[in-house]
């Protein structure tokens, strides 16, 4: 099993504090978040159609914005997570308006995960392949409320965390992850033999 | 599909959330337990790892702040560093010229909390629960003393036959709000917001 993401909120919450004010402080909080998240936007980037050269540029511009607006984070509005998490997506979008993207969007997610699906780790356990593939199939239609429910899994968000994300109301969200639920349901059906044995 | 039904569909993806986020909500029906948690591991032996690629490079990164100059941090917005005196000036001065105008104008205004922010949604099939007590106004002023100790946002409104709070829970109510809730024995509508007329006897 992959090692999970550190996504140590109270540590990360001192770094952006440590972003608005200047000197080596600033550097050295910039430089631990960029190692902390850098990699993991400018997969997300290439997972939706950018270059590796492109990808590593919005890179950049997420994190210049990122230290421009660090006075105006709020510690106890969000997890530093859903916040920066929040930029990188809104500079995805803002990206994509300003030009076309080499491949369609949900065709590079779909890409993505078919290499993850036509590669499979071995494994005997019959409901973990069938999530996964199942999974696999709702993203390929589903693209962003699959990302949704990674993002939960991986930083524990809470509805109110992923309403900062996408910039939607708390009733919004909470309708909206209703939804996403009800999308994948039809896809876990496949599974529903190996859920009721469990 | 009826309140009840509505209800447990709405709690069952609150426990499906929680338990894919890491959680273990209590009392989840077993196979959304089942289901959210195959979920949840699939997901993690996904999860990517900062080391698991090589990333973009800090030290290009910082090569081009130094060239460029580091960016400026933003200065705090208007309201996060407007001083704490002038805010409260400015809140006193919308007080009065609110109740001002409630005098002015005989109308009774809503009476929110300041954290009120989302008004619930009417449903013209919603059953207010009553209460009836010899004084309505006292025992209203009692309540919102209670739900601003435990940070309930709420609304007051004289409606024809007594005064109606209104205050929000949210999915998960904290452990003081849920036996807040017991206490009173009141029960939470399938917005997450607690509805009561109080009457006089």
């Amino acid at each position: 099993m992959n090692p999970l993401p550190l996504t140590n909120a109270d540590e990360e919450r001192f770094l952006i504090q440590r972003l608005a004010r200047s000197g080596s402080q600033r550097e050295h909080a910039a430089a631990q978040l960029f190692a902390r998240y850098a990699p993991l936007f400018h997969r997300h980037f290439q997972r939706h159609g950018l270059r590796p050269a492109e990808a590593e540029e919005l890179v950049q511009e997420v994190f210049i914005l990122i230290l421009r607006g660090a006075s105006n984070y709020q510690a106890g509005a969000a997890p530093p997570s859903a916040w920066l998490w929040m930029i990188a997506r809104n500079a995805l979008i803002s990206r994509h308006r300003r030009k076309e993207p080499v491949v369609d969007d949900e065709q590079a997610y779909t890409l993505a995960l078919e290499r993850l699906v036509a590669d499979p780790e071995p494994t005997d356990d019959e409901l973990a392949d069938c999530v996964r593939r199942q999974f696999a199939r709702f993203a390929a239609e589903h693209g962003e409320r699959a990302e949704v429910l990674e993002h939960i899994a991986w930083h524990g968000w809470k509805p109110q965390d992923v309403a900062t994300l996408l910039g939607r109301s708390p009733g919004a969200t909470r309708e909206y992850l209703s939804q996403c639920r009800k999308a994948l349901r039809p896809y876990l059906e496949a599974c529903r033999e190996w859920l009721e044995e469990t | 599909m009826n309140h009840d039904e509505r209800n447990r569909e709405e709690d069952d993806d609150i426990a499906w959330l929680a338990i894919l986020a890491g959680r273990e909500p209590p009392g989840a029906d077993p196979r959304t337990q089942r289901e959210a948690r195959a979920l949840r591991r699939m997901l993690l032996e996904r999860a990517p790892s900062a080391g698991s690629a090589p990333g973009p490079s800090w030290e290009a990164f910082k090569q081009r702040l130094d060239r460029e100059g580091w960016p400026e941090a933003e200065r705090p917005r208007r309201w996060v560093r407007m001083p704490q005196a002038l805010a409260a000036g400015i809140a006193l001065m919308v007080v009065s010229v609110t109740a001002l105008y409630s005098v002015w104008s005989f109308r009774v205004l809503p009476d929110l909390s300041a954290d009120f922010d989302d008004y619930p949604l009417a449903r013209g099939d919603v059953a207010v629960p009553e209460r009836f007590v010899a004084h309505p106004r006292r025992a209203v002023e009692g309540l919102k003393r209670q739900l601003k100790a435990l940070n309930l946002p709420y609304r007051v409104q004289e409606v024809a036959r007594g005064l109606q709070v209104e205050f929000y829970v949210g999915p998960e109510p904290a452990p003081s709000v849920a036996s807040f809730l017991d206490e009173q024995n009141w029960s939470v509508g399938d917005d997450y917001w607690v509805r009561v007329l109080y009457r006089e006897q």
